[in-house]
């Protein structure tokens, strides 16, 4: 029941919102004309009761000069200042509108707008905002070309591979302007897609609100200071209290309602998620006692290869009397018939890293008495077993494997 | 341009400031404040669901560390108040085993928060080939054993003889608690 009264509530503040909005956009062709907000069967264009409120205006093709040119320029900025230097070759005075197309690398499509002077002296308030009727046409309709009626006159917009070309005629010109249309955009009328006078209302809204989309101050009037006391400020200060109301509202209630979902859900996680957060520390505790044992494991150096290389050197001749040992390094004292066999026989053990004699070699009752130090390898002195931790982690803190034992 | 700075506009121009000034720039900021707050909470919910996403394989990853230490464990001293005499009564057994004499045996240090480190000095003596396997022996202990550092003379060292050996090694021990790893895992499980 409450959700049937909540919807109906936003439809109705929707629509009104929408109601309030469409009382500021017009048509303009010698006169001024409303939008039906809604969609009505017959949605033709009605006179304007009230023309001072319109502040975006879409404005009829006849009342504006349309040029598209290429430019073989590549950087943007360098058009814009080419642009502005240029002398326009329109028939009417007055502010020049560009939408500004990159087409490739080194060249960019500028399609102009020039609106006839007049439309602004007959106006009753300057508007805010002032477009095509081209432009809500192209933004619309996907198809290449659109042929619509209105205020018994017709007006082609087609966007082709030369950007957009839009003209305006009267039914009496009709076949004449077919063919002239026809050979200049080599579309056939048979194409065309055609929009009433009914439908064109109703159409016009959502190409305005698509171009206004796409280019929300591209088609923004300039402000004139000597306006300002013919400027309509009164409404305009309504019209953004209104707004900023509306706006701060929205804003106060989306994010209150936000934040309260948001704490809905996270005091609902908030129990399960404990427990995965004690999972968590308790991996992160157990991975720090872990690797206190690797650190013990790989610190840990077994010399039992060392008696190995002892029996292999006693089978040798080699008399040893002293043996000291440090982890690795293992210093051997003792004498043999040359010393340099021995520290040779050393050099080349697969079990020895290094070797090399400590003090220099002497001459004791026909033997050599040396003293060599030796660094035996690591990886034959890995201990057993040694628990690695892997970066292939099934979870996002770590995971555990454990190597096999090797010797 | 009289007209428009005249004193009636001026003072509607203070009003606007002051009104942007003392009720715009604090209601956006409180709006800044409250958006900051969603994007903070948001990240925190985003956080979580990925958390408990994340449950099954952390249960899993708990499960096998857990495993992973039980098994390294069992490679050290169990941290009982008898593990220095344990450990005595070991190396005494390997070196008679041997016929290898201890002369002495002393403890050196006894360090170590998570693993207790405990450090021994064995003063032995005996026929060398007996002081090899009493090292092999030693090597072969169930549980973790480093020699730090041994150092033996040599004596008599024939060539149909090995002869007798008289030293002295330092060798490191390792206990831990054995019940603590595992205790403090249910305990954790279990809130």
């Amino acid at each position: 029941m409450s959700i049937f009264f909540a919807e109906n509530f936003v439809d109705k503040f929707g629509k009104t919102v929408r109601r309030f909005l469409m009382r500021r956009v017009g048509f303009w062709s010698s006169e001024m004309y409303d939008f039906t907000p809604d969609a009505r069967p017959d949605s033709t264009l009605k006179l304007a009761k009230n023309s001072q409120s319109k502040q975006i205006l879409i404005i009829a093709r006849d009342h504006y000069h349309e040029t598209v040119r290429d430019y073989a320029v590549g950087d943007a900025k360098d058009l814009k200042h080419i642009l502005s230097q240029q002398l326009t070759d329109s028939p009417y005075v007055g502010d020049r509108y560009t939408v500004i197309d990159r087409l490739n690398q080194s060249s960019h499509r500028v399609t102009s707008w020039i609106f006839n002077e007049s439309v602004f002296e007959n106006l009753p308030s300057r508007p805010w905002l002032i477009l095509p009727e081209s432009v809500c046409v192209r933004e619309l309709f996907s198809s290449k070309a659109v042929l619509t009626n209105r205020l018994k006159r017709s007006v082609l917009t087609v966007d082709g591979s030369s950007g957009l070309f839009s003209t305006v005629f009267s039914p009496a010109d009709e076949i004449q302007s077919v063919q002239y249309v026809q050979t200049i955009t080599g579309v056939d009328s048979k194409h065309w897609l055609k929009v009433d006078a009914e439908d064109f209302s109703q159409h016009m809204c959502a190409g305005l609100i698509e171009a206004l989309l796409k280019y929300p101050l591209r088609f923004l009037v300039p402000f004139k200071f000597n306006s300002a006391q013919f400027f309509p400020w009164k409404t305009s200060i309504k019209l953004i209290s209104a707004i900023f109301t509306v706006y701060t509202i929205g804003v106060f209630l989306y994010l209150s309602l936000s934040l309260n979902l948001v704490d809905y859900r996270l005091s609902e996680l908030k129990a399960p998620a404990q427990q995965s957060v004690a999972l968590r520390r308790i991996i992160s505790d157990k991975m720090q006692v872990l690797e206190a044992y690797n650190k013990i494991f790989i610190d840990i150096s077994p010399n039992w290869i060392f008696w190995d290389l002892f029996l292999d050197l006693k089978k040798q001749g080699v008399q040893l009397t002293r043996v000291n040992g440090n982890d690795q390094v293992i210093v051997i004292y003792g004498l043999a018939k040359r010393a340099s066999e021995v520290l040779g026989s050393l050099s080349v053990d697969a079990r020895v890293a290094s070797a090399e004699y400590v003090n220099s070699v002497r001459e004791k009752g026909g033997s050599e008495q040396f003293s060599i130090k030796i660094l035996l390898k690591n990886e034959l002195t890995k201990p057993e077993n040694v628990y690695f931790l892997q970066n292939n982690l099934t979870s996002d803190q770590s995971a555990i494997s454990q190597e096999s034992p090797t010797k | 341009m009289k007209i428009f700075l005249s004193r009636n506009n001026l003072l509607v121009i203070v009003f606007f400031l002051a009104g942007i000034n003392f009720a715009l720039v604090p209601l956006y900021e409180f709006q800044s404040q409250q958006n900051e707050k969603l994007i903070a909470k948001s990240r925190q919910l985003e956080k979580l669901q990925l958390l408990l996403e994340g449950k099954d394989l952390l249960e899993s990853d708990a499960y096998a560390v857990n495993e992973i230490i039980n098994e390294a464990t069992s490679r050290f001293y169990a941290d009982s108040g008898t593990v220095k005499l344990d450990i005595q009564k070991q190396c005494e057994k390997v070196f008679d085993q041997n016929a290898v004499v201890m002369n002495s045996f002393d403890w050196v240090s006894d360090t170590g928060e998570v693993v207790r480190t405990l450090r021994a000095s064995v003063r032995f003596s005996g026929k060398t080939r007996d002081v090899i396997t009493a090292f092999w022996d030693i090597a072969r202990f169930s549980n973790a054993v480093k020699i730090v550092s041994w150092s033996q003379r040599i004596q008599n060292n024939q060539r149909d003889s090995m002869g007798s050996s008289k030293g002295d090694l330092v060798i490191e021990f390792y206990a831990v608690k054995p019940q603590a790893a595992a205790l403090s895992f249910n305990a954790r499980e279990s809130e």
